[in-house]
């Protein structure tokens, strides 16, 4: 599993035993919010995922053969979520972006409400993330 | 349990509806969601089913199912008898001139599709105009578009006039005057705007231009005439009315329907087929080819009657009086934006909130067992020209109460504190 994805699913099991989806939520909202970086002349249509609910964006760069990647949305439950994907992708080269199932989301541990809604949003975000680094 | 619509009889004392009531009759709204009592708030989208329907739908396959039609047997002619008869009963529901002018469909979506790839696609031609309106539902813009890229037809738009929500009619007679086909709902799903379809109707039919009514959000909300409206088509869809999915009715003039082209083919349309050429069947049933959804049928009809022994005017009365007190209970939040007519709207809420996504909204109501939409509720244009990318709806129907209301905007603002925090 992806270092940072192992991570946020550490924290969010623990948060969904003892305070429940509730908890994941404010999770995510605090995830979101903090050092967000993403700058309002990147949310523009070419940055623009299509066929979300919310709106979410998502940029990318490369340096030394590695994929970095930024992303953003206007629902925080959602741009927490897109961080956390963005972050675990960083850093990876276009052959380890291509070696990650899609499906690597449902790892997360998200609650039954959340799962049910999101994870297709975030396998879609998954197959983005592959298309704009060529591993797709 | 009642039995047929007995309990929305026995709710009335007095013609004083005893909403609650009729509550009982819905086994779904006892049920806890992410273990708190349902508020069920989406039924713009699908209302729910009283004990009434599921019990028609039951009935009929666990004693009448068969084909319809062909069959010469005993179960046949019953299950004939049943669909037939629910066709009957949806004529009287909007005051049809017969019920050979009513097509069972699968929902509003194919009832307009259906007058898209016939009617229209037999008369009109390269350059004729199709005139619809900026708060149209999907359903009644894409297959416009489609028949528009197929034939060259234009498309032109009644305006609306900002969050309001009301059309701006200053140019219909002009717009009329260019236009072959109007194409309009009646309440939007979007804004909870009721359109005054029966003036647009009469100022079209002076333009001879022929009417499409979209009845998906008021079929089962407020008393449907199509003699009175005066529209040559009118659908709507029984699964936002009590009955189940996969049922929904299009009504269209008789003369019309007898010279439209047949939507699509196979068996029950026909007459008779040879290898090279068929003749079809009488209206309606040359447009409604294969077995029919007869269950469907039965538990619509089952539907109608449950409505009615409520009564339309009542039901519609009492959604106002929810989204009236919803909207009261809305404004007093600082910057909200709220969409729709301040006076005379139908039992749909659109709003923006000041600090909460209508998404993360909805994801975290629907924790507290709240039921809400969030997202272009399949407006996308409309949502756009109100330049907004979604927002949260809560609609109404007649088993919602005021304790339900209450607690929507609990709710609301204990999802604005987390989201503050």
């Amino acid at each position: 599993m992806l270092k940072e994805i192992k991570y946020h699913a550490d924290n969010l099991a623990q948060i969904l035993e003892i305070e429940g989806e509730e908890g994941q939520f404010e999770y995510l909202i605090d995830y979101g919010k903090k050092g967000n970086s993403f700058l309002e002349i990147d949310r523009n249509e070419n940055n623009k995922m299509s066929g979300c609910l919310a709106q979410v964006w998502v940029k990318s760069y490369k340096k030394e053969d590695k994929n970095y990647f930024e992303g953003d949305s206007d629902a925080l439950i959602v741009r927490g979520l897109v961080k956390i994907i963005t972050k675990a992708f960083s850093g990876l080269s276009t052959t380890e972006i291509k070696k990650v199932r899609h499906d690597i989301v449902n790892q997360l541990g998200l609650g039954p409400s959340l799962s049910a809604r999101r994870q297709v949003g975030m396998m879609a975000m998954i197959d983005h993330i592959k298309i704009i680094s060529k591993a797709k | 349990m009642n039995t047929k619509a007995e309990s929305a009889v026995l709710a009335k004392r007095d013609d004083r509806i005893d909403w609650a009531l009729l509550r009982d009759d819905f086994p779904i709204l006892n049920k806890q969601v992410n273990d708190h009592p349902l508020v069920y708030l989406d039924n713009a989208a699908s209302s729910q089913k009283p004990q009434q329907v599921i019990d028609a739908i039951r009935r009929y396959y666990e004693h009448d199912n068969a084909n319809v039609h062909r069959g010469i047997h005993e179960l046949s002619n019953r299950a004939t008898e049943a669909y037939e008869a629910a066709r009957q009963r949806v004529a009287e529901f909007i005051n049809a001139g017969s019920s050979d002018e009513i097509v069972f469909t699968r929902g509003t979506t194919e009832g307009l599709n259906l007058v898209a790839q016939t009617w229209a696609l037999e008369n009109l031609r390269e350059g004729d105009t199709i005139l619809l309106t900026e708060m149209e539902h999907h359903s009644n813009l894409v297959p416009w578009q489609i028949l528009a890229r197929r034939i060259g037809v234009q498309l032109d738009f009644i305006e609306i006039n900002g969050d309001d929500g009301q059309l701006d009619l200053k140019w219909l007679d002009e717009q009329l005057a260019r236009a072959r086909l109007l194409s309009l709902t009646h309440i939007s799903n979007t804004l909870g705007s009721v359109n005054p379809v029966t003036e647009i109707c009469a100022r079209a039919r002076d333009s001879g231009v022929i009417t499409v009514v979209d009845a998906a959000q008021s079929a089962g909300h407020i008393p449907i005439d199509v003699s009175e409206i005066g529209c040559d088509f009118l659908a709507f869809s029984g699964h936002k009315i009590c009955g189940p999915t996969g049922i929904g009715v299009l009504y269209g003039q008789r003369k019309l329907l007898e010279a439209m082209p047949p939507y699509q083919s196979g068996g029950e349309m026909i007459t008779k087929v040879e290898y090279r050429d068929s003749t079809f069947n009488i209206v309606p049933h040359k447009f409604e080819a294969g077995t029919p959804n007869v269950a469907g049928a039965v538990g619509l009809h089952a539907a109608l009657d449950y409505l009615d022994a409520i009564g339309r005017e009542a039901i519609f009365e009492h959604d106002q009086q929810l989204a009236n007190l919803t909207c009261e209970q809305l404004s007093k939040i600082d910057g909200i934006r709220l969409f729709g007519p301040s006076e005379g709207r139908s039992a749909v809420v659109s709003f923006v909130l000041p600090d909460a996504h209508a998404l993360d909204l909805a994801t975290m109501a629907d924790q507290k067992g709240v039921a809400l939409r969030a997202g272009h509720h399949c407006t996308q244009p409309l949502l756009a020209k109100l330049g907004v990318p979604a927002t949260a709806r809560a609609s109404f129907y007649f088993y919602n109460t005021e304790a339900e209301v209450d607690r929507l905007i609990e709710v609301i603002h204990q999802v604005r504190k987390l989201v503050a925090s």
